[in-house]
């Protein structure tokens, strides 16, 4: 499939590919009111996306960069280092990452001009705590002082090699973001609009928000990649646990706006007849075919391939012979993968017999 | 700290031009009542004075160094602004946004004829087009959880004609303008926007418009505050999503 190399346009002109049992159709984002019903409930995953991209200078002085990567539990990030190189390289092409010790200050730095506001503090400290004993490029990070105004001073979202241009945070910021937790976007947000929004709403379906710590989705290194998806950081408050309880009491289905809406509501569903409870905290839950769902039966999400990390959990929506049928699908129709390209709306196959057993009823 | 009501109890507020004149004193005036603060101004050194007399009072604020009318700086002060204040499960987020930074535009009054346009264009950025998209930024998430209070400092200038305050004139009738419109377009969502009117104030930049202004006549920065946390207090509690108040004068 095609990378999206930028994404021109709205995001809620993205294609979205409705994969719903036998039926598979294009559509696009902006018509998401059609496949909702009153009763639903749409959850988004309101995460600002911090920018994680650090570059600066170990304590002997080598040119480093840290790319945070996740939440710790004890309030540090955890962190891969870069050698020489840049974004526009790939990251597997980039040169060795220099070895740090634990209890060494590295010092992050910004040029003048990407600067936006001339300000007498311009670097950054951050004390390497631990250093993976097995991969020396995985480390533990705390920054002095509070943590997100030492990282919005210096850093810059994280770029793919892939992407055209550099990315701002406007370009990865949902519209309805606030708290500055995400490491890269939860992208499927990044194709929301209020318009979208607001129909979904005149349907009579309910929108709810959790937030959810989207992690770093390729370190850029096969040992690395497969220690990945780092535990994330969770929050399903009070408020929308109900809003869940109240759906599932009238019949309804709930919407998950990305993956990470997925993780997020998956960990904080425990046995009926609770249904779901309230959450805050780290989840390294995997979601896919061993792992039934609880609570979410519709994902809207990228285009990902079978293979990819995020094609596993789809898997527990539908089987991959429809997955990958859907793929080829997306395919023909010219989809774009990755962080600004299209999407698929994935029906859980559940839902399917739910509905054939009302229907008999 | 002064005893106050707290009637902004650990309100989360985020406010622009928080380093002098009508800023400095509703940063003061909220902070007294509970206000958990993100003050946001261009100068480092201003900024952190107003930040140090509200820590020595024993309220709440932190400093975010950024300039309003830069686009690259927007998602930096919405983030912290919602970051700030957070601790374990609660939601976090900004309850109250205030637009109060501002700029005449051309150093001096001048007549629109005589206006420089890279004048008025800064004038637009500082006034209209760097509230809109901080609006923006922090609005939608308000619309979702169903409450939020958006304040925008304007001015008598925007509504009526005067000779010489052209630029500030109507880039403020556009501040207004686009207030009006975000109230009429999340009218049902529960958030309040008030635009408001201060009066002439006996600050540095009505100084700098009208140096031989009688001083006496002018209303102290620290009154029209007060009268500001008032005009917000209404409009939180109210029924109405747009409220436009006209503070009075000395």
């Amino acid at each position: 499939m095609k990378e999206a190399t930028w994404r021109d346009g709205k995001g809620s002109d993205a294609q979205m590919l409705v994969v719903d049992g036998a039926r598979t159709v294009s559509r696009h984002v902006s018509d998401l009111a059609n496949e909702v019903r009153a009763g639903d409930l749409v959850v988004l995953n309101d995460a600002a996306t911090l920018p994680a991209l650090l570059t600066g200078s170990t304590a002997s002085g080598e040119q480093v960069e840290a790319r945070l990567a996740a939440h710790e539990q004890d309030g540090t990030f955890r962190a891969v280092l870069f050698g020489s190189g840049d974004t526009s390289m790939k990251t597997e092409d980039r040169g060795p990452a220099p070895r740090v010790k634990a209890g060494e200050t590295l010092t992050f730095t910004i040029e003048p001009t990407a600067m936006s506001t001339p300000m007498s503090s311009v670097m950054t400290w951050a004390e390497v705590v631990h250093v993976d004993a097995a991969q020396p490029r995985l480390v533990s990070l705390r920054f002095h002082g509070a943590a997100e105004p030492a990282i919005f001073a210096v850093g810059k979202p994280v770029q793919y090699a892939y992407v055209s241009r550099p990315l701002s945070l406007f370009h990865v910021t949902p519209v309805f973001a606030a708290e500055p937790w995400a490491f890269e976007p939860a992208s499927a947000g990044l194709t929301l609009d209020f318009a979208t929004l607001s129909r979904v709403r005149a349907k009579g379906a309910e929108i709810a928000l959790i937030t959810h710590a989207a992690g770093l989705s390729s370190l850029g290194d096969p040992s690395l990649d497969a220690l990945l998806p780092f535990a994330e950081l969770s929050r399903v408050t009070a408020e929308t646990a109900d809003a869940v309880r109240r759906t599932k009491a009238r019949g309804g289905r709930v919407f998950a706006i990305g993956t990470t809406v997925v993780r997020a509501l998956e960990s904080a569903s425990v046995p009926r007849p609770r249904v779901i409870e309230p959450r805050f905290g780290l989840t390294s839950l995997l979601v896919g075919e061993e792992r039934a769902l609880g609570v979410v039966d519709v994902v809207l999400t990228g285009v990902h391939v079978p293979g990819e990390s995020h094609h596993e959990l789809l898997t527990a929506f539908q089987s991959r012979d429809v997955l990958a049928k859907a793929c080829d699908h997306a395919e023909r129709d010219g989809y774009r993968s990755h962080e600004l390209g299209d999407t698929m709306l994935v029906f859980a196959h559940h839902l399917e017999t739910r509905e054939r057993l009302a229907h008999a009823s | 700290m002064e005893s106050q009501k707290e009637t902004f109890k650990d309100t989360r507020v985020l406010l622009t031009g928080a380093s002098r004149g009508l800023g400095e004193e509703l940063a003061i005036a909220l902070a007294r009542r509970g206000a958990k603060l993100s003050l946001v101004a261009r100068s480092e050194a201003e900024l952190f004075r107003v930040h140090a007399r509200i820590v020595a009072e024993g309220g709440s604020a932190v400093a975010i160094v950024a300039d309003i009318a830069d686009k690259e700086a927007v998602h930096r002060i919405a983030a912290l602004g919602a970051a700030a204040f957070t601790a374990g499960g609660a939601r976090g987020g900004v309850d109250v946004l205030i637009h109060n930074a501002g700029t005449l535009g051309p150093s001096k009054l001048e007549l629109m004829l005589d206006t420089d346009c890279e004048d008025l264009e800064r004038a637009f950025a500082v006034n209209a087009l760097g509230p809109f998209r901080l609006t923006k930024a922090v609005l939608g998430h308000m619309t979702l959880v169903r409450k939020g209070l958006v304040v925008a400092v304007s001015s008598d200038a925007a509504v009526n004609a005067y000779p010489t305050w052209g630029a500030y004139g109507a880039t403020k009738a556009a501040l207004e303008h686009t207030m009006r419109t975000f109230a009429a377009e999340n009218e049902a969502s529960g958030v309040r926007f008030l635009t408001v009117d201060p009066g002439e104030m006996d600050t540095r930049m009505h100084a700098e418009a009208m140096p031989d202004a009688d001083r006496t006549t002018l209303t102290p920065p620290r009154v029209a505050a007060e009268r500001l946390v008032k005009a917000m207090e209404t409009a939180m509690n109210g029924t109405t999503a747009f409220t436009r108040a006209e503070l009075g004068g000395a």
